[in-house]
């Protein structure tokens, strides 16, 4: 913590501490209520000031006043508090805080205690100080109503009790239904013992006892961490398309149930296949729905930031955005939102030059902030561009050097850019531009990799620099234009096609079955096909095309029409190209 | 996204407000204590709250009770010292959405709000 926050923390230390002061004095209930208010916020400064031994110094003291207030103890210790912070003060130097020394009291340590180990006759097996560790699994039983809160419960009092590694053990995030805890190395287990004087096996052990939790210890050595780290994904959708969705479900149901009571093969079976065949594909259709989200949310969440961010740092800057109509994975999209604004804010003000250094340079003086997504078959590419002067990769390299990361002599500028989305290589303790430029850029790295995303930077010095994004798409919804040709019908992906009269330049590709002198000539401004008949069809679910099809020059994939027929989509390819 | 910090020190809201801002988020009030905090609730709005447990006049248990009762989907994030478990499980049963325990790494804050962002 640096020394920015110290004279502040001194200051209000102080004031609390003389609080305590007074409480002591005072005694009985109030007081000792008035202390706790006051060494409670002590402790939480000091914890985040970083002077662990202090805090829990206090830690000890609020078990003591909780437990005797007429202890003696109390005021000793707290008197030894007010020196150091005295002392810090007198120096404006933080080593007597640093440094505090304290020893449990006698008087607060339990007795050594044999009875928390739990009475079972086959004890779960203990690793002993000296060993690596060992993981322990947490579970509330089964008539615990709400085991998701009393995980969390458990997880801050092992917290408190000084137990670093601490998991849910699934992978159910919020949800989860166990708990692991790490009893880590020598050190630690040196450091919880001073705190509390008893086994770190025990402690655990008479946790879970009196927890009323299931404990089960790694059976060799320590199991590997989970990734349960993550929460699972949560989808915010609107309820009505659920609602609409289920619908169509009991209605598929329904027809189902007719269905095997009329005769195969009669009218009314063929009538209610086809019934079952079109809702089937609507209700896929929805469901894709309901998992994809528009780009929209996080371009609107970019333009306010970056607005906001050009307007108090007094720069002119235009926003464009493009392709927000384009879905991905509703989660990738609630993971980036977050995110967001810190990108908008670092592409103004590290990105975009001041106006008269764009003068000079010869610039439009208004920056430009380009937020545009494009669909690649199953992949969308979302780019973050700024029309500023990039990043200086000397000092990127500078910067490699001290923090001790290998660069190789000869490593390429894109490589180096690569750095920015190093978790710790930017800091906004060094607030210049440098450092800023990278702020935040490791958690859109990690939301994007979860996804099977990828990252990259690239920047031409002098002239812009950019950001993309990577997503792979689950599954991918088409606006599509299904046209005719003679007895075959398919898809074009949906880029504006319009019927014209007439083309300029190359003549229209003719599909066969489109005579001469029937059909519609379609344009999309670059391509011009004929053909026999054509309709638009929004949103439709396209579905990945399997070897060998997926070779198909231009087909994007395919889809079920109502009927439940495949039909391949393509996207026009101008001649010649892969 | 805009945001309103609660904790009875000074310090604690100024670490806070500089690890918001520093990230992009707006904090548009800040509060000593729990009845400052429910009125700046009902005047500013924010999207999110972080809520210390131990103040004076009201605790944060009562003023997550009382944002959470006008409205269903406040998000808020206790900030706590450790000691102060029975509480934070009260407070995430009556609507509190996640907690974090001082002293934080930044990373910490921000996950949760962020988590609490787009939890329903």
């Amino acid at each position: 913590m640096s020394n920015e926050y110290l004279g502040l923390y001194l200051e209000e230390a102080r004031e609390l501490w003389d609080d305590g002061v007074a409480a002591i004095s005072a005694g009985g209930d109030p007081g000792r209520d008035q202390f706790l208010r006051a060494a409670h916020t002590v402790k939480g400064m000091s914890g985040t000031m970083g002077y662990k031994s202090l805090s829990a110094a206090i830690h000890h003291l609020e078990d003591l006043a909780r437990d005797n207030f007429a202890n003696p103890d109390i005021s000793a210790v707290w008197q030894a508090i007010g020196a150091a912070l005295d002392r810090a003060a007198a120096t404006q130097n933080a080593a007597s805080l640093e440094e505090f020394q304290w020893a449990p009291l006698e008087s607060a340590q339990p007795a050594p205690d044999n009875s928390v180990a739990p009475d079972n006759d086959e004890p779960v097996s203990k690793t002993a100080p000296g060993d690596t560790g060992a993981w322990y699994r947490l579970t509330p039983t089964e008539s615990e109503p709400m085991p998701a809160v009393r995980i969390k419960q458990w997880r801050l009092e092992l917290v408190r009790m000084g137990f670093g590694q601490i998991h849910p053990a699934d992978d159910q995030g919020e949800l989860a239904t166990d708990l692991q805890v790490f009893v880590e190395d020598p050190v630690d287990l040196n450091r919880i013992s001073s705190l509390r004087n008893i086994g770190t096996i025990a402690m655990v052990e008479s946790f879970a006892d009196e927890a009323g939790a299931a404990v089960e210890s790694s059976p060799a050595g320590p199991v590997p961490r989970t990734p349960g780290l993550v929460p699972a994904p949560v989808l915010r959708v609107d309820l009505r398309r659920i609602d609409t969705l289920f619908d169509e479900i009991g209605q598929l149901q329904t027809h189902l149930r007719v269905l095997n009571s009329v005769e195969y093969g009669s009218r009314s079976w063929g009538r209610e296949m086809r019934e079952v065949q079109s809702l089937a594909t609507r209700a896929v259709h929805r469901a894709g729905v309901l998992r994809l989200s528009t780009l929209a949310p996080l371009m609107d969440s970019f333009e306010q930031s970056a607005m906001q961010a050009a307007e108090s740092q007094g720069k002119n800057v235009r926003f464009v955005r493009d392709g927000e109509s384009i879905r991905v994975a509703r989660e990738i999209v609630e993971r980036l939102r977050p995110l967001i604004p810190h990108m908008a804010r670092n592409a103004v003000v590290h990105g975009i030059e001041g106006t008269n250094d764009r003068i000079a340079a010869g610039k439009d003086p208004t920056g430009e902030i380009r937020f545009s997504a494009v669909q690649e078959g199953v992949e969308v590419r979302l780019t973050i561009a700024d029309d500023g002067g990039g990043v200086d990769v000397g000092r990127l390299r500078e910067k490699a050097a001290t923090l001790q990361i290998d660069v190789p002599d000869d490593a390429a500028e894109d490589e180096l850019l690569r750095l920015l989305f190093v978790s710790g290589f930017s800091t906004r303790e060094e607030a210049d531009d440098l450092a800023g430029r990278g702020v935040g850029l490791d958690a859109i790295k990690e939301a994007v990799e979860s996804a099977g995303g990828r990252v990259r930077a690239e920047q031409h010095r002098g002239q812009f620099f950019r950001i993309e994004l990577t997503l792979p798409v689950p599954l991918t919804i088409q606006n599509v234009v299904e046209v005719e040709s003679g007895k075959a019908s398919f898809g074009l992906v949906d880029t504006g096609w319009q019927p014209v009269e007439k083309v300029n330049g190359s003549a229209p590709a003719v599909l066969p079955g489109s005579s001469e002198a029937g059909g519609t000539v379609l344009s999309d401004g670059v391509f011009h096909v004929k053909v026999g008949g054509w309709r638009r069809i929004p949103d439709v679910l396209l579905h990945r095309l399997r070897p060998p099809l997926d070779r198909i020059r231009g087909a994007s994939g395919f889809y079920l029409d109502e009927d439940g027929r495949p039909k391949i989509l393509y996207r026009p390819m101008p001649e010649g190209s892969a | 996204m805009r945001g309103l910090i609660v904790d009875d020190a000074v310090f604690m809201r100024k670490i806070l407000r500089d690890i918001f801002v520093d990230h992009g988020y707006e904090i548009i009030a800040e509060a000593g204590d729990g009845h400052e905090a429910v009125q700046a609730y009902r005047e500013h709005q924010p999207d999110f709250v972080t809520m210390d447990v131990v103040m004076p006049r009201m605790n944060g248990i009562e003023a997550v009770k009382a944002i959470c009762g006008e409205d269903g989907t406040a998000a808020i994030v206790m900030v706590s010292a450790i000691g102060q478990e029975s509480m934070i499980a009260q407070a995430l049963d009556i609507g509190a959405r996640d907690y974090v325990v001082k002293p934080f790494r930044k990373e910490d804050v921000l996950a949760a709000v962020a988590g609490a962002l787009v939890r329903p």
